[in-house]
Order: structure tokens, then sequence, then C-alpha cells
């Protein structure tokens, strides 16, 4: 992607594959693996928000965690600020890092249940001193919704949504450009839910950070995302603008997906006709035969998804992975 | 008469901060046929409400008030009475199919059970009818998959099976428990679809415990909002969905992303978290939360007020 060397890009994904080692079957048996994502390629741009969405096992995750460095990537390159993150040493790694910073999903597991707000918080500020470190983890906990008295308290003192906002004002103390959130509104009801959107919907207008956001909720990435990407099996099968693919998507399993989101007024359902759903996890081998992943769920599927589809652009920033669109 | 009427329950709960009600005086009915959402956030009392309808509760539990099943109340049932309904003529769907299921038996087994246990059925005609069961919820090849096991299906499979037992005895109440928020949006879709089917071919009555608003809209009749133990409003799911009477359902729907928000507007939430039990103010429960709030709120707990026809709301301000 020519893009990717533009100044204005923090993150490039360049045709990035991850896959896990399987268990031997036997001692002497070759290992198998399992591929969580393959040959993704996508952008984000500074000050800008994407999402990753997909339903479980579409490589989401492992995407994030690539991107994070905390997964390594079997094939492709990702560039972070135009640096390749596989040619960084560990120290160098360390040094960015502070340039692009994760939320985690449940804010009960990330927060050490041992440390002080204050100690959370000014972790990733190593070599600041120690009083500018404190004064810097109060304005961005006042950001969050949260005050200076709650420095010296610990993560049981919270809840739910406010262990979410110390997250979030753990990875915004180093003013990061980036920050990849990995499904970090699902774990919450959803008034508390409403309040960390807007939140950071507002630090994102204030401080100019780039979101790399992973959801499984069209609705939440709809709000908060201007840009889309769309997983379904490790694969990308559909990039867009958010409202433009909402409103009409292209790939039929991003169809399936916005048909299934439930929706508020629109009135109770009549009960479809009876499905039948095949038993069993779909075509768990389509990555080895080199069929498109998403062939045996697809109405349209015909002879020539024996080959899977490369992404193609159709035009006004919109790429599709298949054949018939 | 409704089929379920449960009046005034109020379920305790001894603490460190003593008695608290995580169930404090919940009217409520459910007919035949009608599919009943009970919404709210985590710690509304939900949850609570559904367990003691199925009688599910820890024995230190107390419970007062009624709960009619056709006119019956189940809470002066013993307990072994009470085993009899439960699989029966009322049963339950969980949230999470994996730790409902028991690992080690095959799915056969575990929808043959109840059965075995509640009907008179010999071991051949109660595989045939979990064979038809297995039909009905949509797992294609009955015959064959009713020997495999739990971990051998997804998780949407998995609810299916779930499905099939709690409808093994045609039961007249399914209480069911969120028993879609584990599952991927997709499959979310086709497990609504079948309950709202199962619901329209039977005479089932669905008790349906959610927090997902969208999902109430589009499968219940009528809702039930739920916020600190207490019904604050309840009507058609159309009526109460479109003109929000309590200012707890406005902030339900307010905080929600929803398509029709035009770019860069904000969500408006009701403000602040819930309480912690034994911390709910003694008058409206909300009153610390709410925008509308007076001092007459705090004075005295609001009684539930018929607003519009068959839509009631516990505000004073209403």
């Amino acid at each position: 992607m020519s893009i990717s060397h533009q100044a204005s890009v923090v993150l490039s994904v360049e045709d990035l594959s991850v896959r896990y080692r399987l268990p031997r079957r036997s001692l002497f048996a070759a290992p198998e693996w399992f591929a969580a994502v393959t040959g993704a390629t996508f952008s984000v741009g500074k000050g800008a928000s994407l999402a990753l969405v997909g339903e479980s096992g579409s490589g989401k995750s492992s995407l994030a965690k690539a991107v994070m460095g905390l997964e390594p990537a079997s094939a492709g390159a990702i560039r972070l600020f135009g640096q390749d993150l596989a040619s960084l040493s560990a120290n160098e790694l360390r040094e960015l890092r502070r340039r692009f910073q994760m939320v985690f999903q449940d804010p009960y597991s990330s927060l050490d249940p041992r440390h002080s707000i204050q100690r959370i918080v000014i972790e990733p500020l190593r070599d600041v001193a120690r009083t500018e470190a404190r004064e810097r983890a109060a304005e961005v906990l006042s950001h969050v919704g949260l005050g200076v008295n709650d420095l010296g308290k610990y993560p049981h003192q919270f809840s739910g949504g406010q262990r979410q906002r110390i997250a979030i004002a753990r990875a915004l103390v180093t003013r990061p450009d980036l920050i990849v959130a990995d499904e970090p509104v699902s774990a919450l009801d959803v008034s508390v839910q409403a309040q960390v959107l807007n939140l950071m919907q507002d630090l994102q207008a204030q401080y100019g950070m780039a979101y790399l956001f992973i959801s499984h909720d069209l609705a939440v990435v709809e709000y908060l995302c201007e840009d889309v990407v769309v997983l379904y099996r490790g694969r990308v099968v559909e990039i867009g603008k958010t409202r433009e693919v909402m409103k009409d998507p292209a790939h039929p399993y991003t169809q399936e997906l916005v048909n299934a989101m439930p929706r508020l007024g629109g009135g109770k359902r009549r009960p479809a006709a009876k499905q039948k759903v095949r038993a069993g996890s779909p075509d768990e081998n389509a990555n080895a035969t080199g069929a498109c992943p998403y062939m045996s769920r697809c109405p349209r599927a015909a002879d020539v998804c024996r080959v899977a589809p490369s992404l193609r652009t159709l035009g006004n920033g919109r790429s599709v992975a298949c054949h018939f669109s | 008469m409704a089929l379920l009427e449960v009046e005034h329950l109020t379920v305790s709960l001894p603490t460190s901060d003593g008695w608290v009600k995580p169930v404090d005086d919940v009217s409520f009915t459910v007919s035949r046929g009608e599919i009943l959402s009970i919404v709210g956030e985590s710690g509304c009392g939900k949850s609570t409400t559904a367990l003691a309808v199925m009688r599910l509760l820890a024995e230190n539990v107390r419970i007062a008030g009624q709960i009619r099943l056709d006119g019956a109340d189940l809470l002066q049932l013993s307990e072994s009475e009470m085993c009899a309904l439960r699989g029966n003529r009322i049963s339950m769907i969980f949230q999470e199919p994996m730790t409902a299921l028991n690992p080690v038996k095959t799915i056969g087994f575990q929808i043959m059970e109840p059965l075995l246990v509640h009907t008179s059925m010999s071991r051949t005609e109660a595989r045939e009818k979990a064979i038809d069961l297995l039909a009905r919820v949509g797992i294609d090849q009955p015959a064959r998959r009713i020997n495999a096991y739990p971990h051998q299906l997804s998780g949407g499979q998995r609810q299916r099976i779930v499905i099939a037992m709690a409808l093994a005895c045609e039961p007249d109440l399914i209480v069911a428990d969120e028993p879609t928020t584990a599952l991927d949006t997709t499959v979310q879709r086709q497990i609504l679809d079948l309950l709202l089917r199962l619901v329209s071919e039977t005479s089932i009555a669905l008790m349906l415990i959610t927090h997902n608003l969208a999902v109430v809209s589009e499968v219940a009749d009528r809702v039930m909002v739920m916020y600190g133990g207490r019904v604050t409003e309840t009507g058609p799911t159309g009526d109460v969905l479109a003109h929000p009477i309590h200012p707890y359902t406005k902030g339900l729907i307010g905080a929600l992303p929803r398509a029709d928000l035009p770019p860069g507007e904000r969500l408006v939430p009701v403000a602040g978290v819930v309480p912690r039990l034994a911390d709910m103010p003694s008058g409206c429960a909300l009153a610390d939360r709410c925008p509308a709030v007076i001092d007459a709120c705090r004075r005295a707990r609001p009684a539930e007020r018929m607003i519009r026809p068959a839509h009631q709301a516990a505000c004073i301000r209403a």
C-alpha cells in the first residue's frame, strides 16, 4: 500500500498472517498449524478510528495482539509510525510502546489487584520524574472522571466501569498516538458502556489519537468508528466507511452480520421459517483447500468460490473479497 | 387468569451489611403464549426474580409474597413437589450453554433425562422423543447427533440442546436468563427466531431475562424494567420503547448506540453507577442518579401507577 509511507499513517498492516501451533497428533507427526489470521492488509490514519469486527474465532484478537507485538506474525509486516515491528530490538520496542497502548476487555484481570491506582497509571512512565509522573496521573484520571484522591486506592475499591476508566487512563498517560482497544466495553452495563464510549470519543477529540477498536457489536462500532474492517475466519472480507458498510453491505457475510443485528424500534419480529443448521463447526479445512472460507455458509456459493477471492477495491474506500460483488 | 402471577415478591439476603433486598416488592404476570421480557442492568434483581420463580435460591434466603402457577402458590410447595414441577411444567434456559450441559454425558442422555424422570415413557420412547426434539430445535441429522457430546457442538448448537431439554416435557412456562448473551450476533438471531417460533407454535409462556433492549424490542410482547430490585416500568414493548415514562427507561434507551443517531451525537445514559444494595436510597431507588429528581422523590417510595393503557411506571414525576 502506497499510503503506508505517508506520515499520516500511524499503523499499517501488510499481508499479515498469524498462526498457532496445534498439539501434535503423535510424537513423530509433523506439527500442524491453525491459521488465525491470513493475509490481512489495512491501515489506520493519524487521529482515525478503525474497527475490526467479526464473530468469535474471526481472528480479531489475534490481529490486535500481533499489532501490539504480543504475538509474532508468521508472514507479512506491521508498521507502526513507519517502523517495521519485526525489525525492532526489545529496547526499541519498549521505547516505541509509549506511542501505542492497549486497553483490554476485562477490567478485572487487566489491573494488578496489589498495586495502587497511582502505581498502575504511572507504570508506563518509567523515566519521568516521580512528581511529574504523579501530576500526569492526576491529570489523566481527571480526564476519565476520577479524582486525585483515587490515586491511593486499589482496584477492588472500584466498579467495573471505573476500572475500565483506570485502564484507559493508564493507556493515555504516555500520550500515545494509537490506542488498541480489544472489546473495551463489552463487559460493561449499557449505562456504563455509554459513559465509556462518550469518554473515548471526547478524549479522541481532545488528544487526536487513533483507535484500533475490536468489537463484535456493530452498533458500538457504528457509533465510535469511522472505518470498519470485517473479518471472517481470519480473512478480511470487507473494508469501508462504517456507515456505508452498515447501510449497504457488499460481502454476503457482512450482509448476514448486519441483518442479524437486533434493532430497537423495529417492532416484534415474525418468527422466521425453520432453519436447518449443520452439526459440527463449518469447514475447518477451507484454509487448507484454498476455497472461500465463507463458502459453506454462503447463499450465493458457486463453483468459482473453490478459489478464495482476493480483496478488490470497489472505490470510495470500499474493498470486498467476494467474486460476486 | 394469567399462567404465572407473581405478587409482592420480596427476596431478602443476609450480608455483612445486614439484610438486603435484591428483589423488593415485585409483582407481574405472564400469560400463555406471551413473551415477557425483564430488563435492567447487573444487580437490578432480574436474575434473582427468575431464580425465585424457579425456587432455585439458596437456603439462607428469605422469600416473601406469592408466586402462583395456574393459581397454585409455588412458595407453599415442598421441595419434592417443586422437583416434580421443575423441568416438567416450568423449565429454565441459562446463559452459558457449556456450563448448563454435563460434559461427560451425551446430549441424547441429557434430553431424555427429564422425560424419564417426569413421564412414564420407556427408554425407547424417550429416545424417539429426544430425536424429535433435536429436529424441532433445528439440529440436522438428529438421529446421528443424539450420541454427540457437548464439546463436539458449537455454542449455538449447545444452546439449541439446552432449549430442547427445556422443551422436553412440554412445559407451560420457560424462564430464559440471558439465553443469547454468550452467542455471536448471527447465532443470537437464529436462537431468538427459534424461541419466537416455539412460542408461536405452542402456548408456552416465556419469561426472557436480558440486558439488551434491542433484543427486547424484537421478541417481547411486554417488557418489565427493573432497577434496584424494584419494578420501574411495565407495558407493551412497542409503547415502552417508543414512549418511555420512567427516567431510568429513558436512560437505558439513551445509552444505546443506534443506527439512527446522527454522526457525532452523544449518548445520554443515566449518570453515575448502580449503588450497592445496602446503599439503595429509601425513597425512589433512582433518586441519586435521576435528572428529574425533586425532594418528594427521596421521601417515599413511588407506587406503580397506570399512565397509559396497560403501561405503568413507578415515578411521581410522570
